[in-house]
């Protein structure tokens, strides 16, 4: 009884299973003993550094697919948000409030038009958002004319890359830290969150409790595409340049990064907290393998083997519960 | 042991977690016949079903099938034995014609591996004669009514051609004569020699279908009987262990002078056409009507959730214009639908998450959701319906028919309705639970709450509506008061004849 008590406060932090955690631990002491320093302060700054660009990322996709949704256009808003902040900022301070005006405007638009295909012509969110995608990246080519140029400002670069905050770390983790609270919170504590597991659970059921479905689907993926657009500006200012290929693995492992964090791929079960930890999980995990340099081709199989093997995991868990 | 013994279980056990099934239960029946096991909910009736059937097996206890012991750790393994089981949930593909889902497979092939579609038609074509059975075995299963889909369930039962048939609730979701056909199914399979095990909650078809009734209570066997020696008052003492002499309470005082609801000229597409009525202080208004007349139309247009909604709707003499659910509920129009499961329910969460779904604003700290009053209303709740569960925080899908009920009406509750709407409110919930429901109807009229109830069980519907309102093809029939009600007066209406 005790033990059964833990377990769900664990569940209720996490928004997901204890097993993540465990998983995670395992790996921590793993890399310490393969990897002499890897729990040192610098490269935990370094893995969370990295964690928190995927991280805004997956806060998107955590909200899609606990309505019961997917958002597969999040690699093309970061790589158009990319082309379009290095042109626009071209390595001056004086151009960043305008350009996050147009990019937060991009991830609107972009939500709000998922949103309207998924709701009002019910077409299954994974087609229109990787249809929306397509149309992002042929804009994203238009917009560059094949050639992304530009450079991000020097602010922007300081925030992302600097490890001035407590010695350690970035005003992007502190960033997505406070982000982190605010998702858990919203998702946990308030009548929205409430209504996206219900929506995610049984649509119809949360439709004849008088939940107002478009709305909060609307707001799901819109927020989804702001995240994309912010995760977007913060990679321009860690690499500093544009690339047509930015965001390209972005979708994928913000969606690897939920579920591997717990949250159920058919929806209305999890939470972001998971995200968190599936999302260090998968840092880790590069940062392990490319230590050990072990190829991008390895890194790769080893994440497809892990997500199967995880929801494998959780279907059983899911089985037991009945 | 009989020598028309077909099945024989003895001190059958089940146990889920610490929670007892079935304990010690001993279960025979024979061939030819119709045998009913009744209980009511959470009585271990499906559990034995269940393990007859091969989704479950026992812990303790022998299974003699034709005198041999038998142990089934599936329910293909049950079918091979002859064992089938007619699910309350249908089982068939949508996407499928009948024939393709009848013969599901087991298709007759020819020698090149090939469907043989003209063996397939003839083979049909006899099973259907011989049960006089009518189905277009061209159609698709979606477009067909509940019933035809039933009918085409049990023909691909049939065609495999089983010693025993299990069906479980199978007349829940039919009106009166799609019912009488499904009798006629079931006596002429008795007549083909076969065994039929047969659960449902309405107590005259038991009576007038079964040869032997096995009652079980609170996880054990109360006795089999046979049903001659039986009657109702001795049926539903054995089923709860005291007599109820009415399971309907009193009606109100009915005030004429204070109409609580009210709609107008209402009409939702070609389904409900031009319906008016109103509900006055004190009085429960029953709809009626056959399977697929308008009811659940009318129900969920007043409750906005259809499109192409027309005509007006007050409450307490003020015209309400409700154009989403959120709307309706605003303004004191709750209901509770027909499919508890699908439609009333989030299964997988908690008794106080359910409760608080369809009110969460009301209980809020400024942004946040106010836990303490969650909890207290979730307390209040389990309280006043007297839901039974262990405790708020299990999951509802734990709960018995009954209770899972009893969570969706406290849902409705929470939103403080000024008219609620009950589409089925008792299908599938045993009498204990149906007596507590009208209680609450009863009393809730009593405080001002205008109520409506959707039913096809005519029982149900004498017994509690002090009028009834009888739908034929969308458009009102007949309202009758309640000296006027009886199953005949509402069938003729039903039918058109009002």
């Amino acid at each position: 009884m005790e033990l059964k008590h833990r377990n769900m406060l664990v569940q209720k932090i996490s928004g997901s299973n204890y097993l993540v955690g465990i998983v995670l631990l395992l790996m921590l002491v793993g890399a310490q003993i393969i990897i002499p320093g890897f729990l040192g302060i610098r490269n935990v700054g370094n893995i969370l550094k990295v964690a928190s660009f995927i991280g805004i990322a997956a806060i998107g996709q955590t909200l899609a697919i606990l309505i019961g949704g997917i958002d597969m256009s999040i690699s093309n808003v970061i790589t158009l948000v990319n082309i379009v902040t290095a042109q626009m900022m071209v390595g001056d301070n004086a151009n960043i409030p305008l350009t996050m005006i147009v990019i937060l405007c991009i991830g609107v638009v972009v939500g709000c038009i998922n949103a309207f295909g998924i709701t009002y012509f019910k077409i299954p969110p994974i087609v229109m958002t990787i249809g929306m995608g397509t149309v992002l990246q042929g804009i994203a080519l238009l917009y560059s004319k094949g050639a992304p140029k530009g450079n991000a400002a020097p602010l922007l670069r300081h925030l992302v890359n600097e490890p001035k905050v407590f010695g350690f770390t970035t005003w992007v983790v502190v960033f997505w830290v406070v982000l982190a609270a605010l998702v858990i919170v919203v998702l946990r504590m308030t009548a929205f969150g409430r209504r996206v597991f219900a929506i995610g659970n049984n649509r119809t059921t949360a439709r004849f409790s008088g939940i107002r479905i478009n709305q909060i689907i609307f707001t799901c993926y819109i927020l989804s595409g702001v995240f994309a657009a912010i995760t977007g500006v913060i990679l321009t200012g860690y690499t500093g340049t544009a690339s047509a290929e930015a965001g390209a693995q972005y979708s994928m492992n913000s969606i690897v990064a939920v579920v591997v964090g717990g949250t159920a791929i058919t929806g209305g079960r999890g939470g972001y907290g998971g995200t968190i930890l599936g999302v260090i999980i998968l840092t880790i995990l590069n940062n392990i393998l490319t230590v050990m340099n072990i190829p991008i081709s390895g890194v790769m199989i080893a994440q497809g083997l892990i997500i199967i093997v995880m929801v494998y995991v959780y279907g059983k868990e899911k089985a037991k519960t009945w | 042991m009989n020598a028309d013994t077909i099945l024989d279980m003895q001190k059958i056990s089940k146990h889920f977690g610490g929670v007892i099934a079935l304990h010690e239960v001993d279960f025979s029946c024979r061939v030819n016949e119709i045998h009913c096991i009744a209980g009511e909910n959470g009585a271990g009736k499906s559990t034995l079903l269940k393990i007859i059937s091969g989704l479950l097996s026992a812990d303790h206890g022998q299974m003699f099938l034709h005198g041999k012991e038998v142990q089934f750790k599936s329910p293909h393994e049950a079918q091979k034995h002859g064992i089938a089981m007619v699910y309350q949930e249908l089982t068939l593909i949508p996407e499928l014609t009948v024939e393709e889902n009848i013969f599901l497979n087991i298709e007759p092939k020819n020698r090149f591996s090939i469907i043989d579609r003209k063996k397939v038609s003839a083979q049909l074509a006899h099973l259907m004669q011989e049960y006089d059975i009518e189905l277009a075995p061209k159609a698709v299963v979606k477009t067909l009514s509940i019933a035809q889909q039933q009918m085409t369930e049990i023909l691909k039962i049939l065609v495999r051609n089983p010693n025993i048939i299990i069906l479980d609730e199978p007349t829940s979701a039919l009106a009166q004569g799609e019912v009488e056909k499904l009798f006629h199914i079931m006596r002429t399979m008795k007549e083909r020699g076969k065994t039929l095990l047969f659960i449902s909650h309405r107590l005259d078809e038991i009576f007038s279908i079964t040869d032997r009734v096995t009652v079980l209570k609170d996880s054990r066997l109360v006795g089999t009987y046979e049903t001659k020696d039986l009657d109702h008052g001795k049926l539903i003492r054995a089923m709860v262990g005291r007599s109820l002499t009415s399971i309907f309470p009193k009606p109100n005082e009915i005030d004429i002078e204070r109409t609580v609801f009210a709609v107008e000229s209402f009409s939702v597409g070609n389904k409900v056409k031009d319906v008016s009525f109103s509900v006055y202080h004190g009085e429960v208004v029953g709809i009626a009507g056959l399977q697929g007349h308008g009811q659940t139309e009318l129900l969920n247009g007043i409750a906005a959730l259809m499109s192409h909604t027309v005509g007006k709707i007050f409450i307490n003499g003020e015209q309400v214009v409700a154009n989403t659910p959120w709307d309706a509920i605003r303004a004191g129009i709750a209901l509770v639908p027909v499919d508890r499961k699908t439609e009333g329910l989030l299964l997988e969460l908690s008794v106080k998450d359910n409760l608080a779904l369809a009110s969460l604003d009301k209980r809020k700290n400024s942004l946040f959701l106010d836990r303490k009053a969650e909890r207290s209303f979730a307390k209040e709740m389990v309280g006043r319906l007297s839901i039974k569960c262990a405790g708020e925080q299990v999951a509802v899908k734990n709960l018995s028919g009954g209770n899972q009920q009893k969570v969706v009406l406290g849902k409705e509750l929470g939103i403080e309705p000024k008219v609620l709407l009950f589409n089925e409110p008792t299908r599938g919930i045993d009498i204990e639970a149906k007596s507590e429901f009208y209680a609450i109807m009863r009393k809730l009229t009593s405080e001002g709450v205008g109520i409506i109830v959707v039913s096809s069980d005519l029982m149900e519907v004498i017994g509690i509506c002090d009028r009834v309102i009888v739908l034929y093809e969308g458009k009102v029939s007949g309202i009758l008061a309640k000296e006027e009600m009886s199953e005949e007066s509402i069938m003729r209406c039903a039918v058109g004849l009002g």
